[in-house]
């Protein structure tokens, strides 16, 4: 994750340094109809830093997401990526969706070519590149299926092979791995984590598992029932690389500790169970 | 039985699929003709004539010029209304279908409109347009743009939304989500929806040309119950049967084909690693 002084040189233009802002979302507000989905938000993501966000169902994760992401418009406060006012997508953030997404209809290489499709990159290259990066997810031999010929946790990384394609700077994950079994979503999430470092892209990782966010983290935000807002803020000192058993840290089980308290208090708020 | 044994396994799995797919249909059809064969002995009677005579009274009035007119009339008109009903109804429904806003205005109206008995609503063509084939293709392209763009429509709006964020944080523009995402993921439903409107738009246009047909197949037909002549009412029967099903197994196939490419299919057994 740390950045040498070769890789900040060779940093794309535009791209925040690492340890800037990179992200910096103030007083953002967010309302369906009468629904008071977000209230008063403040996120602040540096360079190169892993962020989870944590909360309750329902309490505005992926409304947030979407709104750093360009999907949604605000109804009151600003986002800055990149040092530059959000006006809609940006080309280096990349989404990854709890659903993969995956187009039916496609194989497993258009389907990570897609992105480049999408920017009119020549058909040539853009297959090579989705080829050499179904080797990084270590899919290549499956570059001619189709997404129903593979199991769950491949299309994810069908997702995230996608998602890496236009080498964002920004990678925004809302519950990737929240359909896949326990051993999967273990073995998903440092492949992300290596894949991610490799770019050093910040990321946005929003997640109902506080062992994966604690496990993947730099930085945990806890958030509250609806309307959200970011009730507690953990930062993880914790070695890297980051290994299963990193949890059975001190420092680690003390993070999940703090965030369960937390987010007990508010997951039965949700649920309408007496505090 | 040996050279069975020794044909090309291509030539097997060929046999084995017209045995499996259009085995039982033929039976089916087959026991059909068997049974009113059967029927028009027992009865003996002249309204319910037997399966030669009726393809006998057909191939007397093939052979009659005005006869041939018809059925080109027929199939003329239909191809007409049923082409433009197909294509107005899919693009029109598909791009409605992925506007909540405009989805949400039109389709109540469009399901309110279709629950109408359609013939009821013939009067107003025949009013408008007169007698002939312009009345008769209008009324068929009515009778099949509905169902169609409902269909449409309804594939459009279940799009999953995901495949849709996927394409807007893609930046990809309203005019290029409809063939890269929106064209694709409905094309399995339009496809079904070729084969159902094609089966409305024959229905409205036969039954337009019994009302105010100057020519076609409906027209004739109408004449031959006017004149009670039951053998040629039901040879014409069988012709139209038979038009429909060339068009009807085309459209199946095309169905079959446009789903195995474009729609979400269950992975066959032990194809998933």
């Amino acid at each position: 994750m740390m950045n040498t002084d070769a890789d900040t040189t060779s940093r794309p233009a535009g791209a925040a340094p690492p340890g800037a802002a990179h992200v910096e979302a103030t007083g953002v507000v967010r309302a369906f109809g009468p629904v008071q989905a977000l209230g008063a938000v403040d996120l602040r993501l540096q360079a190169g830093e892993f962020v989870s966000v944590v909360g309750p169902s329902g309490c505005g994760k992926s409304t947030l997401l979407e709104i750093v992401g360009g999907l949604q418009v605000p109804d009151a406060g600003t986002v800055e990526v990149g040092g530059e006012k959000l006006a809609g997508p940006r080309e280096r953030t990349a989404i990854v969706f709890q659903d993969s997404a995956c187009l039916p209809w496609r194989t497993v290489l258009d389907n990570v070519a897609f992105p480049l499709e999408a920017a009119r990159v020549p058909r040539k290259e853009r297959r090579a590149r989705a080829q050499e990066l179904l080797g990084v997810v270590g899919l290549a031999e499956f570059a001619g299926h189709h997404p129903h010929q593979l199991s769950g946790g491949m299309r994810q990384r069908v997702a995230i092979a996608r998602a890496l394609i236009t080498e964002p700077d920004l990678i925004l994950a809302d519950e990737p791995f929240g359909a896949l079994d326990e051993q999967t979503r273990i073995l998903m999430a440092f492949e992300l984590l290596a894949v991610v470092e490799r770019l050093s892209a910040s990321v946005l990782f929003i997640t109902h598992s506080i062992q994966e966010a604690v496990l993947l983290s730099d930085r945990v935000l806890v958030m509250s029932a609806r309307p959200g807002r970011i009730l507690d803020e953990i930062v993880l000192d914790l070695p890297r690389p980051r290994a299963q058993n990193t949890l059975a840290l001190p420092e680690a089980a003390a993070a999940v500790d703090r965030i369960w308290t937390t987010l007990r208090t508010e997951a039965s708020a949700s649920m309408g169970v007496p505090r | 039985m040996t050279a069975l044994a020794e044909a090309s396994p291509s030539l097997k799995r060929r046999t084995r699929t017209i045995g499996g797919r259009g085995g039982p249909a033929l039976v089916v059809a087959f026991v059909a003709v068997a049974v009113w064969w059967a029927g028009a002995v027992v009865a003996d009677s002249a309204v319910v004539p037997t399966p030669d005579q009726s393809l006998r009274s057909l191939v007397t009035e093939l052979a009659q010029p005005s006869f041939r007119a018809s059925v080109f009339d027929t199939l003329r008109v239909l191809v007409q209304s049923y082409l433009s009903a197909a294509v107005v109804g899919a693009v029109v429904g598909a791009l409605l279908g992925v506007r909540p806003f405009w989805s949400r205005v039109a389709l109540p109206l469009a399901y309110a409109v279709n629950t109408v008995p359609k013939v009821t609503l013939f009067p107003i063509f025949f009013v408008f347009l007169g007698l002939g084939n312009l009345s008769c293709g209008s009324f068929a392209f009515f009778s099949g743009v509905l169902p169609m763009f409902l269909i449409a429509a309804e594939a459009a709006r279940g799009v999953p939304q995901a495949q849709l964020k996927l394409a807007a944080s893609l930046r990809v523009g309203d005019l290029r989500v409809l063939p890269m995402v929106v064209w694709p993921a409905v094309m399995p439903a339009v496809a079904a929806g070729l084969r159902l409107t094609f089966g409305f738009t024959f229905l409205g246009l036969i039954v337009a040309e019994m009302f105010a047909g100057s020519s076609g197949l409906g027209q004739q037909l109408l004449r031959n119950v006017a004149l009670a002549r039951m053998e040629y009412i039901a040879g014409e029967i069988v012709l139209i049967a038979l038009l429909a099903l060339v068009p009807f197994l085309l459209l199946t196939w095309l169905e079959r084909r446009i789903s195995d490419r474009f729609g979400p299919r269950p992975a066959p057994r032990g194809s998933r690693p």
